[in-house]
């Protein structure tokens, strides 16, 4: 699963994501991306979960790219314990996500399969997802 | 290259406020600077009119702007800025430029075709998307064609190998892969995720009251 190799700081705050995402919002390295339309944290099992559906149904011939790294660590307390005595242990990482964000990008596949394929994807994610696709020379930008 | 005429008009309020307010009344903020521009020139046009030229033209394209009630400006699309969830056009950035003077801009490439390989079972690696020229702005097409027909399992299509127009000087370093067609790969369904292993050592390392 996704992870840092190290980081500065080992607990970080928690504030409610606001606003929209002001960059990653477009399709950049395949054709057809999957982005964001609500605020969330995706945890790395999440993350891992999408992409292995993904190249599940692609299969071969699809290339896919991550587009999100959960870099937020998150802690937890252990069960059964009283409150109090300092903050948890880090438990898992989450990537903070906002509207608009572009989650995941496929290439090398029609646009059928990859409908499919970020549908499929889009289940194991917590948050409401649309299909995009690259801007074209002239066109319009993604579309649901 | 024919080019299109936009009308806008001048824009007396800028900023957040303003813009937004623009946009409700069914308006686009533009913007106009480059060649023989003072000042930025801050203007609206009508939504649709907007609509209807990206429709056909995208950045790097050549337009007409004209201001009303002012004279009228040769024009390149700088940039389109388009809202990050509803994806419509927010704002349009204009450059002016002088049809005497050469310009540098990016072109898109529009890949022509399909690829031999592709049909044998291969996989189009489409890697480059644009490529830098040079041109006077009448000699600029709106994108370069490549053909990829040709390209078989294995081969590569170098930026050297595009066909310009005589007028068109190419920036892109030649030696860049617009294109390669990859062998078909193994069904990778369980290929495990790039990192997992080195992920424990993250946490060691700044975890030093575990250990």
């Amino acid at each position: 699963m996704l992870m840092p190799k190290r980081v500065k700081y080992r607990k970080q705050h928690r504030p409610d994501p606001h606003g929209v995402a002001k960059r990653g919002t477009e399709v950049v390295f395949g054709d057809y991306g999957l982005a964001a339309l609500e605020p969330g944290w995706i945890t790395q099992r999440q993350i891992e979960a999408a992409r292995v559906a993904l190249t599940r149904y692609v299969r071969r011939g699809g290339r896919v790219w991550i587009k999100i790294f959960p870099d937020k660590p998150i802690t937890a307390k252990p069960a059964e314990t009283r409150m109090g005595s300092g903050k948890g242990a880090p438990e898992y990482w989450v990537a903070v996500v906002k509207p608009g964000r572009v989650l995941f990008e496929l290439s090398g596949v029609d646009e059928e399969s990859a409908r499919e394929a970020m549908r499929l994807a889009g289940h194991k994610l917590p948050i409401k997802t649309r299909f995009v696709k690259r801007t074209e020379v002239g066109g319009e930008a993604g579309e649901s | 290259m024919t080019t299109e005429v936009v009308t806008a008009k001048r824009r007396p309020a800028t900023g957040k406020s303003a813009s937004r307010a623009d946009r409700r009344a069914g308006l686009i903020p533009l913007v106009l600077y480059g060649e023989g521009v003072q000042e930025p020139v801050h203007l609206v046009a009508e939504r649709g009119a907007i609509e209807k030229l990206l429709s056909s033209h995208g950045e790097g394209s050549r337009v007409t702007l004209r201001i009303e009630g002012e004279a009228e400006h040769p024009a390149m699309i700088k940039e389109i800025q388009y809202h990050p969830v509803r994806g419509n056009v927010i704002h349009v950035d204009f450059q002016r430029i002088s049809l005497t003077k050469k310009i540098r801009t990016e072109l898109p490439l529009v890949l022509k075709g399909t690829p031999r390989g592709v049909k044998e079972g291969g996989v189009l690696q489409h890697q480059l998307r644009e490529v830098e020229v040079e041109a006077l702005p009448q000699d600029l097409p709106e994108h370069i064609v490549a053909d990829i027909s040709g390209l078989a399992i294995g081969d590569v299509l170098f930026v050297r190998d595009l066909e310009l127009p005589p007028a068109v000087k190419m920036l892109t370093d030649g030696s860049e892969v617009i294109a390669t067609v990859l062998a078909p790969s193994k069904e990778e369904e369980a290929a495990p995720a790039e990192t997992s292993a080195p992920a424990e050592g993250a946490q060691a390392a700044e975890s030093k009251d575990e250990e």
